[in-house]
């Protein structure tokens, strides 16, 4: 398997002096969607923005495609990964067609604009995804489902091998968690991209993931394969503080 | 009603309001046109324009819909530093000039956006601590204007806006300047507008945002000190007009709404200065008031009105 991120003794600590991060070592690898999974405020979130070049002032070395992360620009990373927040408000309009096509910005040279084929990428997508019929919708106007949906799509036209998700389901029904995590399956089956997604719900990561990687105290304390999770109760009731026959109860 | 229709009587509004500010009062007299009323008219048409865009760039760089060069402090800024060049005697309508205007500008919108970074980055705070700086920089230049007996007039007029003092050489530089930044923003369209949509997001899609801001911040001090060098301190139609294009125009492409805004923002200064001679004449009542006071009552039905239609859906 290609190895797409190699992450080695990253630490991070916020500029209050909040340590979050306190050396996490991993890889991940293409074609496979991998949850992240941890209690609050365990550092999963700033893990993610730290591989989307959101956060720039780590400590340690992050490969991507074997390309060092801190010699990137804006412009390199964006062709490498894409990143979908969990929720974005805009107070301004825009059509979701339009959100899509941002998608093709880091593409675009310092005077360019988007071309024919970059609005072709958005339809394809939007067909792919079956939201077609939201294009001229407002942004602004669409339920939380429809908004994720929105940005799964603007990171696909992106064609990054890496995307990041967080918490891509946390507000949504189960119809539409299920929906989400659908698309998840099949564009990485499809694309072969590799998808990092934070994730709470461990039941719904066990079923659609292929890796769960579980992060606590700004280290990784448990990294297994999804569909032997069933095995490690011990180390998660250790990992959420709750007893075992909870966690049992939860995932089962 | 179609888009292009709304941007054709847009159009024809303008052209007859510039029509009506050239020739009110008693018709075209071409001695009066040329030393007078053009200047004027010029003066206005490049207020109303670079007020709106800066007003414009503002709202998309900070993410809400608030902002204003005037609120911000950026308008002061110019102000302070036309009133310092003036007060130290050597103010002229000169290049030199018209870079520490714009310098003095930007400083003081880069300081509220610096003051703003240091607690947490939500964009309301841009705005807090815009107007703090803002009333800051206002209470010096009432200050100035207080001690300085001789000037205090001419500086009492600048800071409500008035147009009596534009001449041709300080219309040519204005004029470069928004030729200069309208360019540029057409260039950053995109990033603008990405950048509107969502910082984080900007940044995973190659925009680096902290520089797009700045270079952003450049250009509303240019356009803003275009604008005050030529007429003083207008405040509202940076807040007001972006706001009713966005409505009139809900959903077409930013480079449109730009211009559109543009557009709507010179005619609304030639619509207060049409007002003003119409019904005000000998007297010489500044554009900005009249502005604000026909523009707020129109914008308080406007949001109202919006409101209305929200819930009803």
């Amino acid at each position: 398997m290609n190895k797409i991120v190699e992450i080695r003794d990253l630490k991070f600590s916020y500029p209050n002096g909040n340590n979050v991060l306190n050396g996490i070592d991993m890889n991940f690898y293409g074609s496979e969607i991998c949850g992240i999974c941890g209690p609050n405020g365990c550092g999963k979130t700033t893990l993610l923005k730290i591989i989307a070049g959101i956060f720039k002032k780590y400590y340690g070395d992050i490969r991507i495609n074997n390309c060092e992360l801190s010699s990137l620009g804006y412009k390199e990373i964006s062709r490498l990964v894409s990143y979908v927040p969990g929720d974005i408000n805009t107070p301004f309009d825009f059509t979701v067609y339009d959100v899509i096509l941002m998608g093709r910005a880091p593409y675009l040279g310092f005077m360019d604009s988007y071309s024919n084929s970059d609005r072709k990428a958005v339809v394809d997508v939007s067909d792919m995804l079956g939201i077609g019929y939201l294009s001229e919708r407002y942004f602004s106007s669409l339920s939380n489902g429809e908004k994720q949906i929105v940005l799964i799509a603007q990171s696909l036209v992106q064609k990054t091998p890496l995307i990041l998700m967080d918490e891509p389901t946390s507000h949504l029904d189960i119809n539409h968690r299920l929906k989400i995590f659908d698309t998840l399956k099949k564009v990485s089956e499809k694309e072969g991209v590799s998808i990092l997604v934070v994730i709470h719900d461990i039941k719904l990561a066990a079923d659609y993931c292929n890796r769960l990687v579980f992060i606590k105290n700004g280290v990784i304390s448990l990294d297994s394969r999804a569909d032997n999770i069933i095995n490690s109760i011990e180390k998660l009731s250790d990992i959420y503080s709750i007893s075992p026959a909870s966690v049992k109860r939860y995932i089962v | 009603m179609n888009n292009r229709i709304k941007i054709i009587i847009s159009v024809a509004v303008f052209i007859s309001l510039s029509y009506l500010s050239l020739s009110l009062p008693f018709g075209c007299d071409s001695d009066i046109l040329i030393n007078l009323r053009i200047p004027k008219f010029l003066g206005i048409f490049i207020s109303g324009f670079s007020l709106a865009t800066a007003g414009m760039v503002l709202q998309l760089v900070t993410k809400n819909p608030l902002a204003d060069p005037f609120v911000i402090g950026t308008s002061a800024g110019s102000m302070l530093a036309i009133i310092l060049l003036e007060i130290l005697g050597i103010y002229s309508y000169g290049f030199v000039s018209f870079f520490f205007i714009t310098i003095s500008a930007l400083f003081f919108t880069y300081l509220a956006y610096r003051i703003s970074r240091f607690s947490n980055s939500a964009s309301i705070n841009m705005l807090l601590s815009g107007v703090a700086v803002n009333s800051f920089v206002l209470s010096i230049i009432v200050l100035f204007v207080i001690f300085s007996k001789e000037q205090s007039l001419y500086f009492f007029h600048l800071s409500f806006g008035s147009f009596s003092y534009s001449n041709y050489t300080s219309i040519i530089y204005s004029f470069l300047t928004i030729i200069v930044s309208s360019v540029f923003l057409l260039i950053m369209m995109n990033r603008i507008s990405i950048l509107s949509f969502d910082e984080e997001k900007a940044s995973t899609l190659g925009v680096n945002v902290e520089r797009i801001k700045f270079i952003l911040f450049i250009i509303v001090s240019l356009l803003v000190s275009a604008s005050v060098s030529l007429s003083g301190i207008i405040g509202f139609i940076g807040l007001m007009i972006p706001h009713i294009t966005r409505y009139f125009f809900r959903g077409m492409s930013l480079k449109s709404l730009f211009l559109m805004n543009s557009v709507y923002g010179a005619s609304f200064l030639l619509l207060a200065d049409v007002i003003s001679k119409k019904f005000f004449y000998p007297l010489e009542i500044p554009p900005g008031v009249i502005s604000s006071i026909f523009g707020a009552i129109f914008f308080i039905y406007l949001v109202m009105g919006s409101n209305g239609r929200k819930r009803t859906n």
